[in-house]
């Protein structure tokens, strides 16, 4: 009986809230936010794919094809903000949803461009350290090799003079 | 025996003195080559109906010439990609500026890759008598602490008659 009470309390007041204009529940039951929230969301998606467009950059990446698509989606959240204020709900909210799908695809693309710029970054460290070590040894070798052959010539012009003077004398 | 020393002596010079030339030559190729590092940043600029910084409109009849067309340049020199903004703010010349308080009029905004120019053409129609200035103002994107920060600005002043 007493749990009966609880529960017909608890849904008047649910009722309650539901029509009371002062608490915004309605609002999590509506399937259409409103439009100024829709650009705020898409402004929000912008700014995360230009955070990640200028990390790829700092790591090497060439990100003139994401600054271009970032542009697009630039565009797109100018024109659902003109839509919005010529009062055309509809497509300003079809831009907002484009602006942020474009933004989605440039948080891809710089995580991919990233990574190529990583595997880059490291295939030129090993090639050059590669290289390096070639240049080294065999800058050894030539000095141990350059070092035999001077010994040799000097040894063969050392015996070179000897026969000469004994021949002279 | 005297004779080999001496020449093994010289040997040694010309091979050190060859060695210190080879070594600056290397570092002059090196300085030659190398830019010098630029200080970074980022610039406004306004120029007239022909691109040229030298016919910006003055004095502006009613009906007559009361609409114009500028140019707004913008340079990106920051050493990477910037998300900028032009803010476009009008006033009589008497208010304050850099920056101003005002809301905007119009806004245009670029992502902007490194040693980018982004010039754009902005139509203006003024349609009251007195002194005005339209002020430019440059804000840069900051994305450590996700706001604008206020970088440059510049302005144009007018006289508006009636005919």
């Amino acid at each position: 009986m007493k749990t009966r009470l609880w529960l017909t309390l608890a849904f008047l007041t649910f009722l309650f809230m539901l029509v009371n204009p002062c608490t915004n529940l309605i609002v999590h039951f509506s399937l259409e936010t409103p439009i100024s929230e829709g650009i705020e969301e898409a402004r929000a998606k912008f700014q995360e794919a230009y955070n990640a467009t200028v990390e790829a950059e700092k790591t090497g990446a060439k990100v003139g094809e994401a600054v271009k698509k970032l542009n697009n989606a630039l565009d797109y959240i100018f024109q659902a903000e003109n839509l919005a204020a010529q009062g055309d709900m509809e497509q300003a909210f079809f831009w907002t949803q484009a602006s942020i799908q474009l933004s989605e695809e440039i948080l891809v693309l710089t995580q991919e461009l990233k990574q190529q710029a990583e595997t880059l970054r490291y295939t030129r460290l090993i090639i050059y350290s590669v290289i390096s070590v070639v240049l080294i040894i065999f800058g050894v070798y030539a000095f141990f090799i350059g070092r035999r052959m001077w010994k040799k010539h000097r040894q063969n012009k050392f015996m070179e003079m000897r026969v000469k003077g004994a021949l002279a004398s | 025996m005297n004779s080999n020393k001496m020449g093994d002596e010289e040997k040694t010079i010309t091979v050190a003195v060859l060695s210190a030339i080879l070594v600056l030559a290397g570092l002059l190729v090196y300085v030659s080559l190398t830019p010098a590092r630029q200080e970074p940043f980022a610039s406004l600029y306004l120029l007239d109906s022909e691109k040229k910084a030298e016919k910006y409109p003055r004095l502006l009849v009613l009906g007559e010439n009361n609409t114009f067309l500028l140019w707004v340049g913008v340079e990106n020199f920051m050493g990477r990609i910037k998300y900028s903004s032009v803010l476009v703010k009008m006033d009589d010349g008497t208010g304050h500026a850099n920056p101003s308080p005002l809301k905007p009029v119009y806004r245009f905004e670029k992502v902007l890759l490194n040693k980018e120019t982004w010039e754009f053409p902005i139509t203006i129609t003024i349609n009251q008598t007195g002194q005005h200035r339209i002020i430019f103002e440059l804000w840069l994107f900051n994305e450590f602490e996700n706001v604008f920060s206020y970088s440059d600005w510049c302005n144009i002043r007018l006289d508006v008659i009636e005919s």
